[in-house]
């Protein structure tokens, strides 16, 4: 539900871009057969869907209400910099809340959290797991004020199911649905053979054109020429099915392979590796893939590599990431962690964090020395005008612009804190 | 006019609103339900000779797809993936490029129960506000994710039986399906603007009233140099094909600047041989050029009037001449 979620929150901004888009774009769009959709609608036929988002963003408000409580908005000085999910770990004897590491690398130490209920709060970094780009901030003296989330033991979601952001106004921020169900981005997770395969098809098997050298293929003593038959009970039917039933088994796992070596039928034993590079059949031109992203979306710096996400089509901002994710029933189905491209947003799974949080995270030093997750620098950030962005990013979700003053006021206050602690620092 | 008459007469109401929780989790059950039938027919489709690749929908027991006129276009075999891993092969049927719609026959032997598919069902006219769901293969095929699904709505109705939705789309998606709550084929991905609701898909009524045509084998029309979801560094000779005459393939346009213009190719001429295989169809015009890289040099027979004439051609990229305004 995409369009919902634009028409609902920058409305205004559509518009124009719609009613300029009109003068220089309208010829060209028309010979493209791709006029811009909305320019070609009647008023009554835009309010009408207007209004039919409005019905799914009021329809499902009350679902967030409870996870809401838990979400938190990080400032840097004058701006926001991204949500946080209030949560209870093992190592922690206070609630504490996650966030998006990557986004608050540079700054952690002068975070201000506003709690949903309008407490300004200043915080401290205390962990980090960097694999999935959680941070874990502290507020000192004063987490009793925190709320932390309810997890469940609801059973996992179906693909198609809707699934809602929890803004910290007690509002659904954004809806989507589960487009793809949690697994690892990492290609360290998949598992490698080591051959080069003839795509072509041939009548039987697959034939291999190259063997890496040191790979398991080669270990197992494979050689150009080799046709594969079957890996272990499965006969293949072509290369693609064959590198199919590869990448979804373990590295480190143990195949039988049969294979035809001339007029000989042989088997032999494989221990998979890892895929370590990009497979040789690349699907969609990187550079096109680029360029489409960003249509329509502002991916986020770190937006790969995730060891366990949910993917969805639910249009998020960057700064969105963060925030806790609930399904209808207002269950905490996950944790916001990227704005991935222009169809999708990526959510580290409630099962997921909740095995995080039965573990020590890392020690900060050792990550902020260590992690080499290149964010944008907060001080670029700033640099963009912080008062125009905060209102800008305020205005945003329903809150009244008076509201907006006073959480100015509130990070001012903590900063003001923070300062004199840093102070008092030897 | 009646149709028109029908369309003005419908009460707007008809939009899908949902009041509160029940009504949503019932659209939510429809949403899971479509998905769960229909994700086992969206195939992935790409071609090991010129590297093309898109999505598909498999919409017969005995393997009949629907997907794009861009993804098929230049291949005459391609191989089509199923979201479980299996692979077979596919023989291009026809194509209608104005439209952006295709049809692929599965040539493997059928298994015993048939391949997954998701029938086409009974089509109804969907309007503005409608709510649809798409998948395709996203990015291409990849082994360890099902096609993503999205929801959304109908936004517009445009030219050519096309219509736009807010369930957003990206490259490798084009060819995969569009469904309305019911699981009926509505549409078939084609091409996405800057917006995130310009997402562009052939509607089923086009591609009903090609159906014939389509799975005779015909293959016509002209595709939109504009597609973010086409391949930009395939090569072109840079025409606007008229109708197939019986001396060969006639031109209605030639761009300016592009390869067939610096070559001498006027509208008008018609094309009866390209690196000497003759083309009595626009199918076997596009497969020759997709044979080929752009810069190569091609040689091009013409007929123009009582006259014949050959002249070599340096092939370019459809992504330069979109550049230079040709649209």
């Amino acid at each position: 539900m995409n369009q919902p979620n634009i028409i609902k929150k920058v409305q205004p901004i559509l518009l124009i871009f719609a009613w300029v888009g009109m003068s220089f774009q309208a010829i060209a769009q028309y010979e493209l057969r791709m006029p811009d959709p909305l320019a070609g609608l009647s008023r009554k036929e835009k309010k009408e869907l207007k209004n039919q988002a409005s019905s799914f963003y009021n329809a499902s408000n009350s679902s967030v209400a409870q996870a809401a409580e838990s979400t938190v908005t990080l400032y840097y000085q004058d701006s926001k910099i991204c949500y946080g999910t209030v949560v209870t770990s093992v190592a922690f004897s206070q609630p504490v809340i996650l966030t998006k590491w990557s986004e608050i690398k540079n700054i952690c130490d002068h975070i201000v959290a506003i709690t949903s209920d309008g407490q300004a709060l200043a915080t401290t970094l205390v962990g980090v797991y960097p694999d999935h780009d959680l941070a874990v901030i502290s507020s000192d003296n004063r987490a009793n004020q925190l709320k932390p989330i309810k997890f469940s033991s609801a059973a996992p979601l179906s693909l198609g199911s809707f699934i809602l952001l929890a803004g910290p106004d007690g509002d659904v921020e954004s809806i989507g649905i589960v487009s793809v169900q949690a697994r690892s981005l990492r290609d360290g997770d998949k598992a490698y053979l080591g051959v080069m395969m003839d795509f072509d098809k041939g009548a039987q098997g697959v034939p291999l054109k190259k063997i890496m050298p040191g790979s398991a293929a080669a270990k197992a003593g494979l050689r150009e020429g080799d046709i594969i038959l079957a890996v272990d009970q499965d006969d293949l039917s072509g290369a693609m099915e064959m590198r199919t039933l590869l990448q979804r088994l373990q590295p480190g796992s143990n195949i039988v392979v049969t294979y035809q070596r001339g007029k000989q039928r042989k088997k032999t034993n494989v221990e998979l590796g890892s895929l370590s590079e990009n497979s040789t059949i690349r699907r969609v031109p990187q550079e096109r893939m680029n360029t489409m992203e960003r249509m329509g979306a502002v991916p986020s710096n770190i937006r790969t590599n995730f060891p366990s996400v949910m993917q969805s089509d639910m249009p998020i901002h960057p700064r969105d990431a963060g925030a806790p994710v609930t399904d209808l029933d207002g269950e905490f189905t996950g944790i916001a962690i990227a704005r991935g491209s222009r169809i999708k947003t990526y959510i580290i799974p409630a099962r997921t964090i909740q095995m995080l949080l039965s573990e020590k995270p890392q020690v900060p030093n050792m990550a902020l020395t260590k992690s080499n997750t290149g964010s944008k620098s907060p001080l670029q950030l700033s640099a963009e005008k912080p008062l125009d962005q905060v209102r800008r990013l305020l205005g945003k979700s329903r809150s009244p612009q008076d509201k907006n003053q006073e959480n100015i006021l509130k990070i001012q206050k903590a900063l003001e804190k923070l300062r004199l602690r840093d102070k008092n620092k030897p | 006019m009646t149709v028109v008459a029908v369309m003005i007469s419908e009460p707007l109401g008809a939009v899908p609103r949902p009041q509160d929780i029940s009504q949503l989790k019932s659209l939510e059950q429809k949403v899971t339900g479509v998905v769960q039938k229909v994700l086992p027919a969206t195939i992935s489709l790409f071609s090991t000779k010129n590297g093309a690749s898109g999505s598909g929908v498999v919409v017969s027991k005995d393997g009949l797809i629907l997907t794009a006129g861009h993804v098929v276009r230049g291949s005459d075999e391609m191989t089509v993936i199923f979201p479980n891993g299996k692979q077979a092969q596919g023989k291009v049927l026809g194509a209608n490029y104005t439209r952006d719609i295709a049809m692929v026959q599965i040539t493997d032997p059928k298994p015993t129960f048939g391949w997954p598919h998701t029938s086409v069902g009974k089509a109804h006219k969907i309007t503005t506000g409608d709510l649809v769901i798409a998948l395709g293969h996203a990015g291409g095929y990849d082994p360890v994710r099902t096609p993503p699904v999205r929801f959304g709505r109908m936004i517009a109705r445009g030219l050519d039986q096309f219509i736009s939705t807010d369930c957003t789309l990206i490259g490798g998606d084009s060819g995969g399906p569009l469904f309305d709550l019911r699981g009926n084929i509505v549409g078939i991905h084609s091409s996405i603007g800057e917006l995130l609701s310009s997402n562009n898909h052939a509607s089923i009524e086009g591609i009903l009233e090609d159906w014939d045509k389509l799975k005779k084998g015909d293959t016509w029309g002209t595709l939109g140099e504009n597609s973010m979801l086409d391949n930009p560094d395939a090569p072109v000779i840079g025409i606007i094909t008229g109708m197939p005459t019986d001396k060969g393939i006639s031109i209605r346009r030639v761009f300016e600047g592009s390869p067939a213009g610096e070559g001498g190719l006027r509208a008008g001429d018609v094309i009866s041989e390209i690196a000497n295989k003759p083309t009595p169809d626009l199918r076997t015009l596009h497969i020759v050029i997709a044979q080929h890289r752009p810069g190569d040099i091609v040689k091009i027979r013409l007929a123009r009037g009582n006259d014949f004439l050959t002249r070599n051609i340096t092939l370019g990229r459809r992504g330069d001449i979109l550049r230079k305004g040709n649209r």
